[in-house]
C-alpha cells in the first residue's frame, strides 16, 4: 500500500493506493467542535445526500449512482469526544472494470456537485426535500426508544456530570428538530464550508495524481487551514457513584455501567487501553466479562465493554433477567478486580494479542477500514496498523494492571425490564 | 479438483466432494489477508418432522439453533473459543430456517483452523448439564428477540401467512420449547444431519484449494465417520390461503410499521428457473418500492412513509413478496402499498439501468472473503449449487420476461400485518 498526501491551502487529500479491491472509497470529512447545535449539522449532511441544485430528489441522486456503475454515495455524522466530524462518502467501481471513459472523473465529480451546489434557493434549503429528511429524523429521534440498548445507553450517558459533550445527541429531540428550518441549514451549510476544518481520504487502484487533480478542479473549498481538531473530552468525576433505576417497557433488564478513565499516557490511550478493554470486555468471547457473567453463570447472552477513547470513558452493557441485576453487578465488580489484581493467564495474554492483531489485521481486508485508521492517523497522530501491531506484541501484564488501576466507577445504570424469572 | 467458472466476473471457484463425502468449495484470493471458514450443516429451524429407516421423528422447535450454541462445547473444561484464542482467530455461529453455519475468520494458521473448525463441530460431547445450562442463555436471546418490534412484526408475519409450514415458527423457538429438548434429541439430531454428506464446506480467501483438500481428507479419515443415515424432511403440504388476512399487533411502538405480503404459488410462475425469477422479483419490487420508484418518492413528499423495504423469498412451493414500511398514517400507508401491488409497474429504460448497476454490484462483491462466503452459501441453500453464469442470467433478462412475471403476480392471498399502540 502507497500513502501520499496532497497539500492544498485549503484542504489535504490523504491518499491509499492498493490493487487488493474492485471499489474505491473516497470520503470528504468536515470537522468542527460538539455544541448544542450539532444536530442541525446531523440534518444537513442528511439532506446534502439527498438532493442537489442538478438531482432535486433522492430519486435521481440514485438513479445517477446506478448509472455510475452502482456506486454508494452517503452522509454521515459522528461523534469523536469534542469533535462533530460530518463526512461525505462515496463508494464505486475500479474504473478498469468499466467501458466508460469519463467514469473516474464523473463518480469522483458527483459528490462535490452535491456539496458545492445544493438544492439552496432565496437563501433556503428546497423544502419538499427538508420536509423529507425531517419526516425521517423524527421517526428516528423517537426509534431511539424501541431499541433497549440506545434507550439505557442514552439515559447512563445523561448522568454524567455538568454539560459535557459526551452526553451531546448528535440527533437531537424533537424538540431540538422543530428549531431546524431551511433557513438554518442554510446559516449552517455556511458553516460547513467557511469553518470546518476540511480533508478528503481516497483508496483504491487508481491513478492518484489524476485523482487530486479532479477533486482539485471540483473543489472550491474556502478554508484555510489555521485551527487544529480538539478531540479528548475530560469528564467530571462526581463525588460518588450515581446509581439509577428506571422502568422500561421491554422484556429484558439492561445494565449500563460508566467509569471514568484517568490519567492515561498517550501509548496508554492508543494501545495499553484498546488491549485492556479487549482482554475485559470488548474481544471476542474468552473476555474476562464473557467468561464470568455467560460461561460461569449463565447471566446472560452476550455482555460487552465499549472503550470511548475520546470520552476517556469504559462503558460495561448486557442484558440479564430483572433478578440477576445485583449478581451481574457483583461479577463485573470481580472482573475488575480480577484485572487490576493482574489475573489472567499467560495463555489468555497472548491469545488476546493474538486476537486483538487479527481484528487490526481484517480492517485491512476493506477498503473502508483502512480508511477509518487513515483518518485517525491523521487526526489523532494514531499509528498505522503494521505499527500498533507491533507495539500491542510488545504489551506487558504490568502495563495493563497499570491501566486497570486508572478505571473509576462513575454511572451504575439500570433499566428495568418485566420478564422476572421466566427463564 | 473442478474449477467452476463464474462467466464474466473473471472469477473462480474451485470444488471438490471429500473422501468422507464433504463437498468443499473455495474462492482464492491472494490479495486478502484474512480468510474465511463456513463449515455448514443442511439443518434449519424448520427441519423438525424427518424419517430415517421408515421412522418417523418430532423434534421440539427451536432445536437447530440450541444445537448451534451448545456445539460449542469440546468437553467438560474446554470450549471452542479455547481452540480459536491461541490461534488469534474468530468464531461465530448462526441459524436459519434451512441450515446452520460455524464460521471461523483467521489470517494466519488455516491448517490449524480448518483442523479445529472441522474437530470440534464433528464432536458429539453433549451432556444434560451442558443442556440445561444454555437455556437460562437462549431464553435470555428469545426475550432480546421480542424486544426489537421488527422481529415480533416478522413472526406473527410468518403466523399469518403459513397454516403448517415451519416458517411460522421462530428460529430460536419460544422458552416452552427449548424447555423440552433434552439430550437424546440433541444426539438424535446430531447423528441423522451432522454429517459430511448432509454439510459443506466453503473457504473464502488466500488459501491454496489443493491445501485445503488435503487438511479435509486428512482430518476426516482420522475420525470415526459413520454411515450416512440419509434422514428425509417430512415434506409439510403447506395451504394455498393465508392463516389472517389482516393482523393487528398491540405494541408500545414510537412509529407504527406494517408488513403487507403476498403468499403465491410456485407453480404460477411456470418453468422459470429460481435463479432468474429471484432477480426478476428483486427488479421489480426495487423498481416500485425501493429509491428509484415513483411511489416512494410520492409517499415520502407526502409525508406518509418514512421508511419503506421490499423483499421476495422463493421457497418450494410459494413465493412470497413482502413490503415493509413505518408510518405515522399506517391505514393510508398499507392502502398505497396495497395499490401498487396491485398495479406493478416497470419500463424498459429503467429495466437496463437495474440489470446495468446489479451487474456492477456483483462484480464489486468479489473483493471481500465475508461477502463472497455468504454468497457461495445461499447459492448452495437456495438453488444448490454454485451458479456459474449469474451476470449471463442478466443480461439475458428482457423486459417481457419481466412482464410475464410481473403479470403472474397476484394479492389473492394477502396479508396485512400491522402494529402499532392503538391496534
Amino acid at each position: 500500500m502507497e500513502y501520499k498526501k496532497y497539500e492544498y491551502p485549503s484542504f489535504n487529500i490523504y491518499t491509499v493506493k492498493t490493487n487488493r479491491f474492485k471499489t474505491c472509497h473516497l470520503e470528504i470529512t468536515f470537522r468542527s467542535l460538539v455544541d448544542k447545535n450539532s444536530f442541525v449539522k446531523t440534518f444537513l449532511v442528511d439532506l446534502m445526500t439527498d438532493c442537489s441544485k442538478k438531482y432535486k430528489t433522492r430519486k435521481e441522486v440514485v438513479k445517477k449512482l446506478e448509472e455510475l456503475y452502482q456506486a454508494n454515495f452517503y452522509g454521515v455524522t459522528n461523534k469523536i469526544g469534542k469533535t462533530l466530524m460530518s463526512s461525505f462518502v462515496l463508494s464505486f467501481l475500479n474504473p478498469n472494470y468499466t467501458e466508460d471513459k469519463n467514469y473516474l472523473e464523473e463518480v469522483i465529480g458527483l459528490p462535490f456537485e452535491m456539496i458545492m451546489n445544493p438544492f439552496i434557493k432565496a437563501e433556503e434549503f428546497d423544502i419538499k426535500n427538508f420536509n423529507i429528511v425531517k419526516n425521517r429524523i423524527h421517526d428516528e429521534i423517537l426509534a431511539i426508544n424501541e431499541d433497549i440498548n440506545r434507550v439505557s445507553i442514552k439515559n447512563a450517558l445523561n448522568n454524567l456530570e455538568g454539560d459535557t459533550p459526551s452526553k451531546t445527541s448528535i440527533i437531537g429531540t424533537l424538540e431540538d428538530l422543530e428549531l431546524v428550518s431551511p433557513k438554518t441549514l442554510n446559516e449552517a451549510y455556511k458553516d460547513l464550508l467557511n469553518n470546518n476544518l476540511c480533508d478528503i481520504f481516497v483508496i483504491g487502484n487508481l491513478d492518484m495524481d489524476k485523482v487530486a487533480n479532479i477533486i482539485f478542479k471540483k473543489f472550491k473549498n474556502p478554508v484555510v487551514k489555521t485551527k487544529k481538531d480538539q478531540l479528548y473530552v475530560e469528564n467530571i468525576m462526581p463525588k460518588k457513584v450515581k446509581k439509577i433505576t428506571e422502568q422500561s417497557k421491554f422484556l429484558e433488564t439492561n445494565l449500563v455501567n460508566i467509569y471514568n478513565i484517568t490519567g492515561l499516557t498517550k501509548k496508554e490511550k492508543t494501545i495499553t487501553f484498546y488491549f485492556y478493554n479487549y482482554l475485559f470486555g470488548g474481544g471476542g468471547l474468552n473476555t474476562k466479562l464473557y467468561q464470568l457473567l455467560r460461561e460461569k453463570n449463565s447471566l446472560c447472552y452476550g455482555i460487552k465493554s465499549l472503550y470511548l477513547k475520546y470520552d476517556n470513558l469504559l462503558m460495561v452493557e448486557t442484558s440479564v433477567d430483572k433478578k440477576d441485576v445485583k449478581k451481574a453487578n457483583s461479577l463485573i465488580k470481580q472482573a475488575f478486580k480480577e484485572m487490576k489484581e493482574g489475573k489472567f493467564s499467560d495463555e489468555e495474554l497472548e491469545s488476546a494479542k493474538a486476537n486483538f492483531i487479527f481484528s487490526l489485521n481484517l480492517a485491512q481486508d476493506n477498503p473502508a477500514g483502512i480508511i477509518n485508521n487513515y483518518v485517525f492517523h491523521v487526526l489523532d497522530d494514531l499509528p498505522l496498523v503494521e505499527d500498533r501491531i507491533k507495539m500491542v506484541k510488545d504489551i506487558t501484564r504490568e502495563e495493563i494492571v497499570l491501566v486497570a488501576k486508572k478505571v473509576k466507577p462513575m454511572i451504575s445504570y439500570v433499566l428495568e425490564g418485566e420478564q422476572n424469572g421466566n427463564n | 479438483m473442478e474449477i467452476i467458472k463464474l462467466k464474466g466476473l473473471d472469477e473462480n471457484i474451485y470444488y471438490i466432494t471429500s473422501k468422507k463425502g464433504l463437498p468443499i468449495y473455495i474462492w482464492k484470493n491472494e490479495y486478502a489477508k484474512s480468510f474465511y471458514l463456513s463449515l455448514n450443516v443442511k439443518y434449519g429451524s424448520i427441519h423438525t418432522e424427518f424419517m430415517i429407516k421408515n421412522k418417523k421423528y418430532k423434534v421440539p422447535n427451536g432445536i437447530a439453533h440450541f444445537m448451534e450454541h451448545i456445539k460449542f462445547n469440546v468437553d467438560k473444561d474446554t470450549t471452542a473459543n479455547d481452540l480459536f484464542d491461541p490461534l488469534g482467530s474468530d468464531i461465530n455461529a448462526f441459524t436459519t430456517f434451512r441450515y446452520t453455519s460455524y464460521l471461523v475468520y483467521g489470517t494466519g494458521k488455516v491448517k490449524e483452523n480448518l483442523d479445529n473448525l472441522l474437530d470440534y463441530v464433528y464432536n458429539p460431547y453433549f451432556t444434560k448439564d451442558i443442556i440445561k445450562k444454555e437455556k437460562g442463555i437462549i431464553a435470555s436471546e428469545i426475550n432480546m428477540g421480542k424486544d426489537q418490534p421488527f422481529n415480533t412484526l416478522y413472526t406473527e408475519f410468518n403466523k399469518a401467512l403459513y397454516q403448517k409450514d415451519k416458517f411460522k415458527y421462530l428460529i430460536t423457538g419460544e422458552i416452552e420449547d427449548i424447555k423440552n429438548i433434552d439430550l437424546e434429541d440433541i444426539e438424535l439430531v446430531y447423528e441423522a444431519f451432522y454429517h459430511p454428506k448432509n454439510m459443506f464446506l466453503v473457504v473464502t480467501g488466500n488459501v491454496n484449494p489443493y491445501e485445503i483438500e488435503q487438511i479435509v481428507n486428512k482430518n476426516l479419515d482420522s475420525k470415526d465417520i459413520k454411515e450416512y443415515l440419509n434422514p428425509e424432511i417430512i415434506k409439510i403440504k403447506e395451504p394455498k390461503g393465508v392463516v389472517k388476512k389482516v393482523v393487528n399487533i398491540n405494541k408500545e411502538v414510537e412509529v407504527a410499521k406494517a408488513k403487507i405480503g403476498l403468499k403465491i404459488e410456485r407453480k404460477v410462475f411456470k418453468n422459470i428457473e429460481k435463479i432468474k425469477l429471484s432477480i426478476i422479483l428483486g427488479i421489480i419490487l426495487a423498481s416500485n418500492f425501493g429509491d428509484t420508484s415513483d411511489l416512494k418518492e410520492e409517499l415520502l413528499e407526502e409525508g406518509i412513509v418514512t421508511y419503506i423495504n421490499a423483499s421476495r423469498t422463493i421457497q418450494d412451493d410459494y413465493v412470497i413478496i413482502d413490503v415493509t414500511i413505518e408510518s405515522k398514517y399506517i391505514e393510508e400507508a398499507i392502502k398505497r402499498i396495497v395499490d401498487a401491488l396491485n398495479n406493478l409497474k416497470i419500463d424498459e429504460e429503467e429495466l437496463k439501468r437495474k440489470i446495468n448497476s446489479s451487474i456492477a454490484a456483483l462484480v464489486g462483491n468479489y473483493e471481500s472473503c465475508e461477502s463472497v462466503n455468504d454468497l457461495l452459501q445461499s447459492y448452495i441453500i437456495m438453488y444448490g449449487d454454485v451458479i456459474p453464469n449469474v451476470k449471463e442470467v442478466y443480461e439475458d433478462i428482457t423486459l417481457d420476461d419481466v412482464l410475464k412475471v410481473m403479470g403472474l403476480i397476484n394479492t389473492k392471498e394477502m396479508v396485512v400485518v400491522k402494529m402499532d399502540k392503538e391496534s
